[in-house]
């Protein structure tokens, strides 16, 4: 915890440096300058061999006297008298000076006051855990920087960007002629990305000043501006026209958005259930990662990414994407796994998902359900999506249709040229029968949706068997639901019971 | 506005008293306001409690605060009534009460909302006592800080 000497500390050593620093810098020079405090202090005490302040001890003016207490400060004993309390009896108040000049009064010859047994060794060994600058590093630096940042953001006078932090008295002159200027820049570069050393040499700013402070001011005039978006990857301050930026980038698409269900129950899923859960990995379940990320992951495509032309950012799928420490969206490129083609990609942390697949899905002519891997790139801003090719056939595939607005599902033959997880695949009549079920199904309630789906995939199957997986896919066709929301329902339906690995059934009309 | 002056913007742990000195430039004078509580809890104050001084010992620092005989009457009488401090009264005079009750031995909104019984408005007290207004000479003293975790 910083304390405002620390503060005022990390204000001078900005003052006097003037350059942005890291937040370990700052961290580094608040340990460096509580170690030699602390030596000063150790030094000063055993130079004057002060006593510890008791109340219950005798004292007498010009003793030195240290307050274990008041953050060891110590003091000089100006002058005593008898203290008055009819409560109290007879004790001593002892009038002191304390180093930094101000007065109090505390008592002495009091015996019964709980400072006497005290025990301040403990608190004067805990003072520094450590005594020199390696080892406070070593053991206070990671448990400080959470703590040191928070504390940092509420004061007005610091400002932080990508982790680098300065004060705002000190910012350099960036107006509005220059806003304007990197406006059209980035216009001219189709809304960026551009890098704030390419925007600089354009404002016909004062060259002499330093580099880093010159990009740190406009790098914080610039996230100030609500025409611009930093969309650089960890480590990088990129720029972007938000005007330029796709919509769906700015805006969540409505096949994505996450409506909040409060009537669907919190329930202890089946073991099934729960583990088909964990391998759907809807990012909005919140599901933790089972494991370290691995280097590249396989997911299926569902049917509510496909049609919005992106993919979900999940607790699988998140660290091969570019990541950023502030950034809300981060722009990368997307390399086709089978050709090299690159696509521009958009990494949009709010709405957990990746946009810039359309044209990827388009090329194949991916299905729901269809196969994609995901690999990091040569370069942090580079993604390797490879959808699996197969040799071209027709498959039969449930395809949902809308008749009179209401879901129908049918067995048909489509085009299928990239290779699919079976229980996932579902493919739409056409886009606008889709959309219209989509529409519809936004009044519907939740039950009626998952009924309905249920029992038109009943009878799709030979054996009248549903699997839950397929449930979800054929749901999110028409409603957003996460995985754990869809087995909910089904686990409280009446009309239907469980058959084994995930896989349901109608109950018979008889009941049990 | 300065660093320093910003870092006295009071914490849930910065602690509070009321500062008899504020009273001084008020309509109404601290031992007025000491009386009144005085006469409401039916205490008799000896004419001499006026003059006399009392010396108050912290109880956790042993600082000694020098205070009247009415005050210390009011905190040592009044201060142990279960109506002294109540759920019905004000959030500042509930505040000011507690502080009385304590000898006006400094107090942390932490405290202090557990002191009034209101431990789910520390928030709202430190909010009140933390702003410019100034409620009945209320404010935070720096002497005591980090001596009460």
């Amino acid at each position: 915890m910083l304390d405002v000497n620390d503060i005022q500390h990390i204000n001078h050593y900005l003052l006097e440096i003037a350059r942005p620093q890291s937040l370990d810098n700052l961290i580094s020079a608040v340990l460096a300058n509580r170690l030699e405090q602390a030596n000063q202090k150790q030094q000063a005490r055993n130079k004057k061999q002060m006593s510890l302040y008791r109340p219950g001890q005798t004292y007498e003016a010009g003793q030195q006297l240290l307050f274990p207490l008041l953050e060891n400060a110590t003091g000089k004993v100006l002058a005593v008298r008898a203290g008055n309390n009819p409560d109290i009896g007879t004790f001593n108040v002892i009038q002191v000076q304390l180093s930094d000049g101000s007065r109090y009064e505390f008592a002495s010859n009091l015996p019964e006051h709980p400072l006497n047994q005290r025990d301040f060794h403990e608190l004067a060994e805990n003072e520094l855990p450590f005594n020199n600058l390696p080892e406070a590093h070593e053991m206070a630096l990671p448990a400080l920087r959470a703590t040191v940042q928070s504390q940092l953001m509420q004061l007005p006078d610091f400002i932080c960007l990508s982790n680098t932090w300065f004060l705002k008295q000190m910012l350099l002159e960036i107006n509005e002629f220059h806003l304007n200027l990197v406006e059209a820049l980035l216009d001219m570069a189709n809304g960026g990305p551009l890098r704030t050393t390419e925007l600089l040499p354009h404002l016909g700013l004062n060259e002499t000043d330093d580099l880093s402070l010159l990009e740190f001011s406009l790098n914080y005039v610039l996230s100030q501006d609500d025409r611009f978006d930093e969309v650089g990857p960890k480590g990088e301050v990129m720029w972007y026209l938000k005007a330029k930026e796709p919509a769906a980038v700015l805006l969540v698409p409505p096949r994505l958005q996450m409506p909040e269900y409060t009537n669907i129950p919190t329930i202890h899923l089946p073991e099934a259930l729960e583990r088909l859960v964990k391998e759907i990995n809807d990012e909005w379940d919140d599901c933790a990662l089972d494991g370290k990320p691995t280097s590249n992951v396989d997911i299926f495509i569902p049917y509510h990414h496909l049609t919005s032309g992106t993919l979900p950012l999940n607790a699988r799928t998140s660290p091969l994407f570019p990541s950023a420490l502030s950034t809300q969206r981060v722009r990368f490129s997307i390399i086709d796994g089978n050709t090299g083609q690159r696509f521009s990609g958009w990494v949009v942390r709010p709405g957990r998902f990746v946009y810039g697949l359309a044209p990827l899905y388009e090329k194949y002519g991916a299905l729901a359900g269809a196969l994609v891997n995901i690999a990091p790139g040569s370069y942090p801003d580079e993604v390797v999506i490879r959808l699996h090719r197969r040799n071209k056939g027709a498959d039969w595939i449930r395809t949902i249709q809308n008749q009179e607005n209401q879901l129908r599902m049918t067995m048909l033959r489509q085009g299928v040229s990239v290779k699919m997880l079976d229980e996932v695949a579902v493919a739409v009549a056409s886009q606008a029968e889709a959309d219209a079920l989509f529409e519809r199904s936004l009044n519907r309630t939740v039950e009626r949706v998952v009924e309905q789906s249920f029992r038109e995939l009943v009878k799709l199957s030979q054996q009248g068997s549903v699997h839950a997986t397929t449930l979800y896919s054929t749901v999110n066709t028409v409603k957003r639901l996460t995985a754990r929301q869809v087995f909910s329902v089904l686990v409280n339906a009446s009309y239907c019971e469980p058959v084994g690995d995930a896989y349901w059934r109608l109950k018979s009309e008889g009941g049990d | 506005m300065s660093v320093l002056s910003r870092l006295a913007k009071p914490t849930p742990d910065t602690p509070f008293h009321i500062d008899v000195s504020w009273w001084d430039g008020q309509i109404r004078d601290f031992h007025s306001e000491l009386r009144e509580l005085a006469h409401k809890f039916g205490l008799e104050i000896p004419e001499s409690a006026r003059h006399e001084t009392i010396d108050s010992i912290d109880p956790l620092t042993a600082q000694v605060t020098t205070i009247s005989a009415l005050q210390y009457l009011v905190q040592t009488q009044c201060g142990n009534h279960p109506e002294f401090v109540n759920g019905n009264m004000s959030l500042v005079d509930a505040v000011f009460r507690a502080l009385l009750k304590n000898g006006n031995h400094p107090m942390t909104p932490l405290q202090l909302a557990e002191s009034i019984g209101r431990p789910n408005q520390v928030d709202t007290i430190l909010r009140t006592l933390g702003s410019r207004q100034v409620y009945k000479g209320i404010r935070p003293i720096e002497l005591v800080r980090n001596s009460r975790n």
